[in-house]
């Protein structure tokens, strides 16, 4: 700071440098900004390419137009097809936001960890995360939060409010194995709602007719509640939740009907056909409880 | 000169290519600091910081081969914060009339460091946050902000002649009561 700087000078400098150290020493803390920039940096990129490619389009219609309408062109009298003004899939596609993945360490050493997975797989299945994290997020309500995988397991993601909640979200599809399809789920809600214990049930059908049935049931705590819904899908159990958080206390802020609605959007079940015929977890050894 | 933890300096070091995710939280903090020094307050400085940080992924197969990434992040931030000013700036003049400031005799030291770095323009603050608070030499200054030498040195002189009148006050009244 003070090469060749007079001595008043620099006794300035040190003063308005002991007013900056004041001023950010009483700064409040940023939450992390890692995420909403990558976010934002991918936005930039893919700006950038739309604007390359708009202007390599214009410059191919402003040959094109020029080749038919200025003289010595061949456009005297000969009709062309018009070019398509349908723009590329490719370039008018916005990329998928990023959400930053949750790690979580494993708990046990039985207990799989995606970082276990051999490299292609582990891309496959980490792609399939942030589809499904990005759809999660439109499709479930917004009191859930920002959903972002977890990088422990692919069924595995969480919600995060910016109040600090955190609900644990399932999205599992999984190989039924040799379990009977009948005997894998309760797709109709029980006729005797009492059997719940307080919880409730909603019925209802996927596109193709299936019967669903979504839960709301208390999660072990009084008035805390977690919301599931499971069906069967081809040659697996396919199954959505959403846990409370127990440190808020707070229960899982989705109703069993606006589960139904996630569950019969055709780009869920699009997500669910995928991993039904590119499975990604393990078969079933036994029955799955209800 | 006290110590205040970030390093500036020091972290400005060569240093190997490393994923942006590692270099973005080991900077953020110190980028945010700058930041809320060049726009005054939190909610800008945060914006600033991560569209600063968005720029450095959009592009950071060269920022990372840069040899000081986080001489690259503060000129990205400097200049992000100049563009900003002047679209602002366009846009006050355009619409609105400008209220008054924040009041410069106010006692507390941050307000007062604030109100005094409001009073400078725009590429003045932004010599004036690099020199002392990055310790960033006359050279590079000059070098990230395209002008000479003399002009960074000029201006900072000027600058802390109007900053020192009104810090120099407040310093006073502080430590003394």
């Amino acid at each position: 700071m003070g090469d060749n700087m007079p001595e008043d000078e620099h006794g300035s400098a040190l003063l308005v440098r002991e007013f900056m150290e004041h001023a950010v020493a009483e700064l409040p803390p940023a939450h992390d900004l890692v995420p909403a920039a990558v976010v934002q940096g991918r936005r930039r990129r893919a700006r950038v390419r739309v604007a390359v490619a708009a202007a390599v389009a214009c410059a191919v219609g402003a040959v094109v137009f020029g080749s038919v309408v200025l003289p010595g062109g061949d456009g005297g009298g000969t009709v062309r097809p018009a070019a398509s003004t349908t723009p590329s899939p490719r370039t008018s596609e916005e990329p998928a936001p990023y959400r930053t993945p949750v790690h979580v360490e494993p708990t046990s050493d039985t207990e799989d960890a995606m970082a276990d997975l051999p490299p292609a797989e582990r891309e496959r299945q980490e792609e399939f995360q942030q589809r499904a994290a990005v759809l999660l997020d439109e499709l479930l309500p917004d009191e859930v939060g920002l959903i972002r995988p977890v990088d422990l397991a692919v069924w595995r993601y969480q919600g995060e409010t910016a109040d600090g909640e955190v609900f644990g979200v399932v999205l599992s599809v999984r190989p039924s194995g040799s379990v009977p399809r009948s005997t894998r789920h309760g797709d109709t809600c029980p006729e005797d709602p009492g059997s719940l214990r307080g919880g409730s049930c909603e019925q209802g059908t996927l596109p193709d007719g299936t019967k669903v049935a979504a839960y709301r049931l208390l999660d072990g705590a009084p008035d805390r509640t977690y919301t599931r819904v499971r069906f069967a899908y081809g040659h697996s159990d396919a199954e959505l939740a959403v846990y409370p958080d127990p440190d808020a206390k707070a229960s899982a802020p989705v109703t069993a009907g606006q589960l139904l609605a996630v569950v019969r959007d055709r780009r869920f079940l699009d997500l669910v056909r995928y991993a039904d015929a590119n499975p990604m977890e393990k078969k079933q050894i036994s029955v799955m409880g209800g | 000169m006290p110590e205040n933890g970030r390093g500036p300096g020091a972290a400005a070091g060569p240093r190997a290519p490393e994923s942006f995710e590692a270099f973005a939280r080991a900077s953020q903090k110190r980028l945010y600091r700058t930041a809320y020094l060049l726009c005054g307050d939190a909610d800008t400085a945060r914006d600033l910081t991560q569209t600063t940080l968005a720029k450095m992924f959009q592009h950071w197969r060269r920022a990372s081969a840069a040899d000081h990434v986080e001489a690259y992040a503060r000129t990205v931030l400097t200049r992000t914060y100049l563009a900003e000013r002047r679209r602002r700036l366009r846009d006050l003049l355009a619409h609105s009339r400008p209220g008054p400031g924040p009041s410069p005799d106010h006692a507390d030291l941050r307000v007062t460091l604030l109100s005094a770095l409001a009073g400078l323009p725009p590429r003045a603050r932004a010599m004036v946050v690099l020199r002392y608070w990055e310790d960033q030499s006359v050279e590079s200054v000059a070098t990230l902000l395209k002008c000479s030498e003399s002009t960074v040195k000029s201006q900072c002189s000027r600058s802390l002649v109007k900053l020192r009148a009104q810090l120099g006050e407040a310093h006073v009244y502080a430590t003394g009561s």
